[in-house]
């Protein structure tokens, strides 16, 4: 049997771990730059607020309902994720870490009887160790145990925890399931499916699998052996290693001058750098690219990116910098509002693999230590202690945060007071 | 004699590459002298992780604000290592969290009811009666004091 253990409303729960006086209270966290609703408690739901909304379009329901704003705390959010991945793994011996919030669990060789009661205890440890409210999904396979969640999320009288453990109710499930509400089938077959008067998970369970094979390829057949209990889609514990690293942010606010990007590209670089070496990779090519704000239409538009390519491939910040500088010269037009910037690092290959270049003027050995120190710096204490000076300050395009709570979890000065 | 010699001249050439080794001074006891017993009992030093935290994934630090627990030697501005898992056991500091603040209390179970007790005498006990919730946030496992 696989479950699918998953945070109730994440980012506002961890929030409330914190702040107990938003219990009850209509919460809700904004995006990077504030810009739109990304997590919302039941109480906010309740009023409309849909998933995504503009912050603008919802600033009336906010303030009328004295809704509480937050922007998002990557890392209170992240050091809460890793505790409840360790916690779920006291539980069950193979983890897949799907998502920020949510995990695969294997109960392969548990005893079937006893699941519901071991995943209640799992579900209360969660609840009381972390603080935060979660839901389970037990089943045969991943695409039941899906289902199987948003029943355990949808009735409380499944005190959170909802096994799909005979045929019965495995077609009583896909009965009341919307077929755009199963996993794997993404918008366009849903329409599609509507269409053929295919509405629930349970009409298209009943369709032939050579039809879906047909239209759906062996991926939406996958889905509907799924369906039927028949587990095909094998827990995925082992992240391989990224083939490209992508770092970009729209910037506070809009911005027209060249140095001031230079700044903001230079540090997606080095935490594009930071995270290739965290794998033992390097690179050999990155791409920088600019854009204006398209919704600005009374502004003038341009977009454009460039590949620079790198002699030997590399993983020192300042190598890589500097192609970004240059890149940047070359694609950056006066005249313009630009609103977002990226870099992207690509040809990743083991570092262990690199190619030497007979021109090569660089002094590897050294840039490699002073990377060393660089990171073990950072990783020690904290983000940005040490740090390259044309990274500046962030002042002009750091993104807006204007509700952030304390890093409850990890800074000493942030610590909870207890009065 | 002879024997010395071969020996020398196995020995000098291999004694010029040597330069630099490194030597692990506790895995290879010198044989000159008493061979201490105490080589096979090197331990890896204190890890306080090891010893303030027994269950990670559910310690959190907190820092005392306020002087409800004076009586007990906590004051302001010392660190509470708290697990949020472990049950709560006789004479226990346990942390609440009430509309937004977090205050702390002595867990003292009597005969028809449970005593949350301060040690301060500004502070009256809260009495949580029979059938009553007592909602914890978490246990005091620990108190770091800088002096």
């Amino acid at each position: 049997m696989y479950a699918l253990c998953d945070g109730n409303n994440f980012f506002v729960s961890c929030e409330r771990v914190f702040d107990s006086s938003l219990e009850g209270k209509p919460v809700i966290v904004l995006s990077n730059n504030d810009g739109c609703a990304i997590a919302r408690s039941n109480e906010a739901k309740a009023l409309g607020i849909k998933m995504a909304a503009n912050f603008f379009e919802i600033e009336d329901i906010i303030r009328k309902h004295n809704v509480q704003v937050f922007s998002t705390n990557f890392v209170l959010y992240a050091d809460m994720s890793m505790r409840l991945k360790g916690l779920l793994s006291r539980y069950c011996p193979e983890v897949e870490d799907y998502s920020i919030d949510e995990a695969f669990l294997n109960f392969t060789g548990f005893d079937n009887n006893n699941l519901r009661k071991h995943c209640l205890e799992m579900a209360y440890a969660v609840r009381q160790g972390i603080g935060i409210p979660v839901s389970v999904g037990v089943a045969s396979t991943k695409t039941l145990a899906k289902i199987a969640n948003r029943f355990a999320k949808k009735y409380p009288g499944y005190k959170s925890v909802c096994v799909i453990d005979t045929d019965e109710k495995r077609i009583k499930a896909l009965q009341k399931t919307e077929v755009g509400d199963v996993w794997g089938i993404g918008y366009r077959h849903t329409k599609r499916l509507q269409e053929k008067g295919i509405n629930t998970a349970y009409d298209f369970s009943m369709l032939s699998r050579d039809w879906v094979r047909k239209h759906m390829t062996v991926v939406g057949e996958r889905t509907w052996r799924e369906l039927q209990g028949e587990a095909c889609i094998k827990m995925d514990t082992v992240q391989p290693d990224k083939q490209s690293i992508m770092v970009s942010r729209s910037f506070g606010k809009m911005i027209d001058n060249c140095e001031i990007i230079r700044e903001a590209v230079s540090t997606y670089a080095c935490m594009a750098a930071s995270k290739l070496r965290k794998q033992k990779s390097c690179a050999k090519s990155v791409l920088v690219f600019l854009d204006t704000n398209p919704y600005r239409e009374d502004l003038p538009q341009y977009s454009q990116h460039i590949i620079m390519n790198m002699p030997v491939a590399t993983s020192s910040s300042m190598e890589i910098i500097n192609y970004v500088s240059e890149g940047l010269n070359k694609i950056y037009r006066d005249g313009y509002k630009y609103k977002k910037a990226g870099v992207m690092l690509m040809d990743i290959c083991d570092e262990k693999a690199i190619q030497a270049h007979i021109w090569d003027t660089i002094d590897r050995e050294k840039h490699k230590r002073l990377m060393e120190v660089l990171d073990k710096t950072n990783e020690r204490y904290g983000r940005n202690t040490l740090k390259l000076a044309v990274l500046g300050d962030g002042e002009q395009w750091k993104i807006k945060q204007e509700r952030l709570s304390p890093c409850y979890t990890t800074r000493k000065e942030d610590f909870p007071k207890v009065k | 004699m002879q024997t010395i010699n071969v020996a020398l001249n196995k020995l000098i050439p291999i004694a010029d590459e040597l330069v630099s080794i490194e030597v692990d001074l506790y895995s290879s006891p010198i044989a000159a002298g008493f061979p201490s017993e105490a080589y096979n009992y090197i331990e890896q030093g204190i890890d306080f992780n090891k010893l303030l935290i027994k269950s990670k994934e559910t310690t959190f630090c907190l820092v005392a604000g306020g002087d409800s627990l004076s009586g007990d030697g906590i004051f302001p501005g010392d660190l509470l290592v708290v697990d949020k898992l472990v049950e709560p056991y006789e004479k226990s500091i346990l942390i609440f969290s009430i509309d937004g603040e977090f205050t702390m209390k002595r867990l003292e179970y009597r005969k028809d009811h449970i005593a949350l007790l301060s040690s301060n005498p500004k502070y009256d006990p809260i009495i949580v009666k029979d059938g009553e919730e007592l909602k914890r946030w978490g246990v005091v496992r620990y108190v770091i004091k800088s002096f």
